[in-house]
């Protein structure tokens, strides 16, 4: 969609120039006239003389001009400077039709997926639309693009409105005033700020879709290393182990009647052999999921942990009965408490544990909190901690870790979450 | 469209004040008024042609119009430039409430046309 192009402004040429000149002036020569009419009106009616029907000051007395000439001096300032504005935005403004520029916007950024792309064209529109000498984009993010349109004019102000979408700032609307003494008028605002708040609005949404398609390719990568982790497993450890079970019982079938004292000693290998082997698949079986929490239960589970010696005791404070969670939630929860109670143990000698999980419609606490001696100064994180704070983000929550008053530490976690019970 | 309380007001008052100049001027110049007896021939058809604008530039303010609004600031501008000067020539009472008429259409048109509009964010 095309708007009316008057690319320079000011321009002699412009008959919008022209009109707005000839309206200003008949105006200002009006306003003029009407205060020096008024002040003879008022000069001279009071002193009972009766106005002369003649403008000329000569014809006056001395004080009618002098009022004149103070009203004047006093008003013409500010009221020239109201009806330029006013004028020049009645000429150049959007007030016929204020909502038709962001609409044509609206309907740009609708015909892309990627609005960054059009941004050189809404620069166009806006300018050619609202007669203004520059307008330019400033996204922020990776790298400081910049996006332009004309040149500003020299001395005339600029003004910022933000591209954001809620508290996220995407980056900045720069338009120049038309001129040193013209800056933006209230409808120029106005139509800037919904025009910015709508391309805030497509380029946080255009960022959302780059972050879900970053993310979509995050968990099909993890899901593949997932399978060949457990492939390499099964390959490195288990075949060869049941390779080495088909040769032991071989072995035993040769032996058996020949020489049984031999083949009682390969059988019992091939026993411990199969304990290694069953522990492995156990092993296997309880990284992809711990098979308590299946058997006992998230809470039963943690209650169960028997990390903690016997004089730390472990205080549970859960909501009851304790809402359903997803499986990956359930397993993200187990396996921070579980890494957190560990560290307790390991390093803060406390008497006492608490993990307390609250749910509120949106979102999932846990906190683990202990009276141990807290966390040595210049901590870092651990391995653990990054293990915790990884398994937080993978479910788009948040991890923290802080020291409590007096003493000990308070690993928190907090995961988005629906309650689709209620 | 979007029209604003002033721009109704506005159109209003621009719609009958050029209706009623016209009739009264149309009634002047059928009874040989004073207006027609001491004005030339052609500033007579230039002012009926410029009240007839004006009552077509309140069509234009109605449907918010740049120019109907342009038109009309222009026109009753000029208007009370040719009023305004008329205050000090005395008259009768009719005529001085007239005057007044004139100037104060003016003054309210153009405050209410130049006024900014105010506009609700829509985010």
């Amino acid at each position: 969609m095309k708007l009316r192009v008057s690319r320079t402004f000011p321009s002699f040429l412009d008959p919008n120039s022209f009109i707005g000149a000839g309206l200003l002036g008949i105006l200002l020569v009006s306003y003029i006239l009407t205060i020096y009419v008024s002040a003879i009106a008022l000069g001279t009616f009071p002193f009972g003389e009766t106005p002369s029907g003649s403008l000329s000051p000569s014809n006056q007395p001395w004080y009618v001009n002098l009022v004149a000439v103070v009203l004047l001096a006093l008003t013409i300032w500010p009221v020239s400077r109201w009806l330029y504005q006013r004028v020049y935005d009645l000429i150049f403004g959007q007030q016929d039709n204020p909502y038709a520029l962001p609409s044509m916007i609206s309907q740009q950024l609708r015909g892309t997926q990627n609005p960054e792309l059009t941004l050189p064209d809404i620069a166009e529109s806006i300018a050619t639309a609202l007669h203004l000498p520059y307008i330019a984009f400033e996204l922020d993010g990776d790298g400081r693009k910049v996006f332009t349109y004309g040149s500003p004019q020299p001395r005339a102000a600029r003004h910022l409105f933000p591209l954001q979408y809620l508290d996220q700032l995407m980056g900045r609307l720069i338009a120049s005033g038309r001129s040193a003494n013209y800056p933006l008028s209230q409808s120029d605002h106005h139509i800037l700020q919904e025009i910015a708040q709508q391309i805030g609005i497509a380029l946080y949404l255009a960022s959302m879709t780059e972050v879900l398609q970053s993310s979509r390719e995050q968990i099909v990568v993890a899901r593949e290393e997932e399978r060949r982790r457990i492939r390499n497993d099964l390959h490195d450890g288990l075949a060869p182990t049941l390779s080495s079970f088909q040769l032991q019982l071989g072995a035993i079938r040769k032996l058996m009647f020949e020489n049984p004292e031999e083949a009682e000693i390969i059988l019992q290998e091939l026993s411990g052999d199969l304990k290694h082997a069953t522990g492995e698949i156990r092993e296997l079986v309880y990284d992809l999921r711990p098979p308590m929490l299946d058997e006992l239960g998230l809470i039963e589970a943690i209650q169960n942990l028997g990390i903690l010696d016997t004089h730390t005791q472990l205080e549970l404070d859960v909501p009851d009965p304790l809402p359903p969670f997803s499986a990956a939630t359930e397993v993200a929860l187990y396996r921070i408490v579980t890494e957190a109670v560990h560290n307790v143990a390991k390093h803060a000698n406390a008497t006492r544990c608490t993990v307390r999980i609250t749910t509120d419609p949106e979102v999932l606490s846990l906190t683990i909190t202990d009276n141990g001696q807290g966390m040595p100064t210049g901590h870092s994180d651990s391995i653990g901690q990054q293990s915790m704070r990884e398994r937080a983000s993978e479910l788009g929550g948040a991890f923290s870790i802080q020291p409590v008053d007096p003493s000990g530490t308070c690993v928190e976690v907090r995961l988005p979450w629906r309650d689709t019970h209620r | 469209m979007t029209r604003s309380n002033r721009t109704v007001v506005a159109a209003i008052l621009v719609f009958v004040f050029s209706l009623s100049s016209l009739v009264r001027g149309f009634l002047d110049f059928v009874n040989q008024g004073p207006f027609t007896q001491n004005a030339d021939r052609w500033f007579i058809i230039i002012v009926f042609i410029l009240f007839t604008i004006l009552l077509v530039s309140s069509l234009g303010i109605w449907q918010n119009q740049r120019w109907g609004k342009i038109a009309a600031i222009a026109i009753l501008t000029l208007n009370g430039l040719a009023v305004v000067p008329q205050f000090l020539d005395g008259g009768t009472l009719v005529q001085t409430l007239l005057r007044l008429v004139d100037v104060v259409t003016w003054l309210v048109v153009t405050v209410l046309l130049l006024m900014p509009t105010r506009q609700h964010s829509s985010a």
